[in-house]
């Protein structure tokens, strides 16, 4: 099994929910994060001083796989992600062990 | 049986107590939600309890002894100005209050009440009641709060109270000519100048919390600027103290002088502000600063008056806001949300225009018989000595309310931390009252204990709670 961790922008993320749900997959956990602006931020102003703002919001989405199913999943999420903007960060860690906490199945059978 | 004695009107009356009850809007929730949603996210708790709290101060001190000191007759302290500088005090609890109102030494110089001594009580009290609240704006994020709930009823008995017997009560600024139409002075320069002095001798916020001050939530900023506005058409619609035509005066100026200043401010942001944007605060500023020019007019001028007083004054803060911020003392004194600039500047820009425009032909009362129309005229209509009166009272204000100011606060300052330990100041409202604004609901336990956090590796050592009834930490005292 994999986890296969996206960063999005919120604009790109109902498109990459849409595509996944077409294909089977409903369990994301989503997760609003903050990721650097490489273009520099830009400025707010509030009561005549202004305050520098370099950190954009991302919304970052978490999902387990079937190693099998990993490279199809992480495929679908780059190509609509990067239909809308430049692609963001997704990375792939192994999985060791799942367990179900509602059920109790385990592995595979959790997801 | 009969509702109500002969002398008094229920027009005039009705109109009182609904202006006096716009005026407290203003204080609760205007200037609690304005304030709380300007402030840090740590603080917004800390600067709604104190408006709060200050507003109910005021109301308790204000019937037991400085409504009297206020309006009531004066007391003897020596010659000159000495003689009419202050009221004798004393409670307004009985039923007196039930009669026709007076204010003594305002017999015969405008017509009488025709309200109870109880509404001109109440609608007084709003008015004292929303001045320590302004300044609130220059002392919050650092304040302790026990030295706010003493500060105010003093500052009160002290300073407001010589601030209105001075110009409304009858004292001897009013018996000069001096105009102060609702509070020009006796609030906004007040709470300018006391805001300022306090801010400097309470000491400045954290560091970190005065570069970084970034509002909570401009919408709620936005619904108390709103109620302040419109609240202003009981505060200044009030002041005649008769529901005639000089009060629809003071309405439509009011509201004229405030929509000039607003869009000065966001037209002069966009010329010469950072990066040339127009800002919301920067509007709401415009807007505060309209209505605190035009109160010391509003009922004295007309119309094109009140535009330019919105405009030279809108302009004049814009400058002081902007520029003479830059400069000692103004640089260095924290004063939080620069009450010094939109109240004190402001009012003071107001007070000295009505030495200019006031209009002769803008009737407060109407003459009958052998007496004469009230009305007052400026220089541009002939009479430069209502100038010189103006900045005679405005000094008057500012040197005693600074003063005062200046000697409760050291005073307070032997007995009492005027200012927050720096471990306090780091966590804001939580440290202070267990009370946060946007509380996460996931992140508190039901039972009110705090979870014990082990440091990793010493999960086996439990350590007890010194006290279960209330687990948090003392105030000052790192966990």
């Amino acid at each position: 099994m994999k986890l296969i961790t996206a960063v999005v922008t919120p604009s790109e993320f109902d498109a990459v929910k849409k595509a996944l749900n077409i294909f089977g997959v409903t369990g994301l956990t989503i997760t609003e994060v903050f990721q650097r602006d490489l273009t520099g931020g830009r400025n707010q102003i509030y009561r005549g001083q202004r305050f520098h703002a370099d950190l954009l919001p991302h919304v970052r989405i978490d999902l387990i796989a079937t190693d099998h199913d990993t490279p199809d999943l992480v495929h679908i999420i780059t190509k609509v992600a990067s239909m809308r903007a430049r692609p963001e960060n997704i990375w792939i860690t192994p999985v060791e062990a799942l367990a179900s906490v509602r059920t109790g199945e385990r592995g595979t059978d959790a997801l | 049986m009969v509702p109500y004695p002969p002398w008094l009107n229920a027009g005039d009356n009705a109109w009182q107590l609904v202006a006096a009850t716009l005026v407290g809007l203003m204080s609760i929730p205007g200037i609690a939600i304005l304030y709380g949603g300007i402030v840090q996210r740590k603080w917004a708790v800390n600067t709604m309890l104190m408006a709060f709290t200050g507003f109910s101060l005021v109301l308790l001190v204000w019937v037991l002894w400085v409504f009297k000191m206020g309006f009531g007759n004066p007391l003897k302290l020596g010659p000159g100005i000495l003689g009419d500088f202050v009221g004798i005090p004393g409670p307004i609890l009985g039923h007196a209050t039930q009669g026709q109102a007076q204010i003594p030494l305002l017999n015969g110089s405008m017509p009488r009440f025709r309200f109870p001594q109880s509404t001109l009580a109440y609608f007084q009290f709003v008015f004292a009641g929303i001045t320590p609240l302004l300044f609130l704006g220059s002392v919050i994020g650092r304040i302790n709060f026990k030295v706010w709930l003493i500060f105010v009823p003093l500052w009160s008995t002290l300073a407001y109270s010589v601030n209105a017997f001075l110009l409304w009560g009858g004292g001897w600024w009013s018996q000069r000519g001096a105009l102060d139409y609702s509070g020009g002075y006796v609030i906004h320069l007040a709470a300018g100048t006391s805001g300022f002095v306090a801010a400097a001798v309470i000491g400045p916020r954290l560091a970190r919390d005065r570069a970084r001050s970034i509002p909570n939530n401009l919408p709620m900023a936005a619904a108390g600027a709103g109620i302040l506005w419109l609240g202003w058409n009981g505060f200044n619609g009030g002041d005649p103290y008769f529901a005639g035509a000089d009060a629809s005066t003071a309405v439509i100026n009011t509201n004229l002088a405030t929509a000039t200043a607003l869009l000065a401010w966001v037209v002069l942001d966009m010329l010469f502000g950072i990066d040339h944007k127009p800002t919301f605060l920067g509007a709401v500023n415009g807007m505060i600063t309209g209505l605190v020019a035009i109160t010391p007019a509003a009922g004295y001028i007309n119309g094109l008056g009140a535009l330019l007083t919105g405009l030279i004054a809108s302009t004049l803060v814009w400058l002081s806001w902007n520029k003479l911020s830059k400069i000692k003392p103004f640089r260095t004194v924290d004063d939080a949300l620069g009450v010094v600039h939109t109240h004190g500047v402001a009012g003071l820009a107001g007070g000295l225009l009505v030495g200019l425009f006031a209009d002769p032909t803008i009737i407060v009362y109407l003459g009958s018989g052998s007496t004469a129309n009230v009305s007052y005229t400026g220089l541009f209509y002939g009479n430069p000595r209502q100038l010189l009166w103006q900045a005679g009272a405005a000094l008057t204000v500012i040197v005693w309310d600074a003063l005062i100011t200046f000697i409760i606060l050291r005073f307070l300052g032997l007995f009492m931390n005027l200012r927050l330990p720096d471990a306090v100041l780091q966590t804001g409202d939580l440290a202070v009252h267990d009370e946060e604004a946007y509380p996460t609901d996931t992140l508190i336990r039901a039972d009110g204990t705090r979870q014990a956090v082990a440091p990793a590796g010493a999960a086996a050592t439990a350590v007890p709670q010194a006290r279960p009834t209330s687990p948090n930490p003392a105030p000052g005292k790192r966990p």
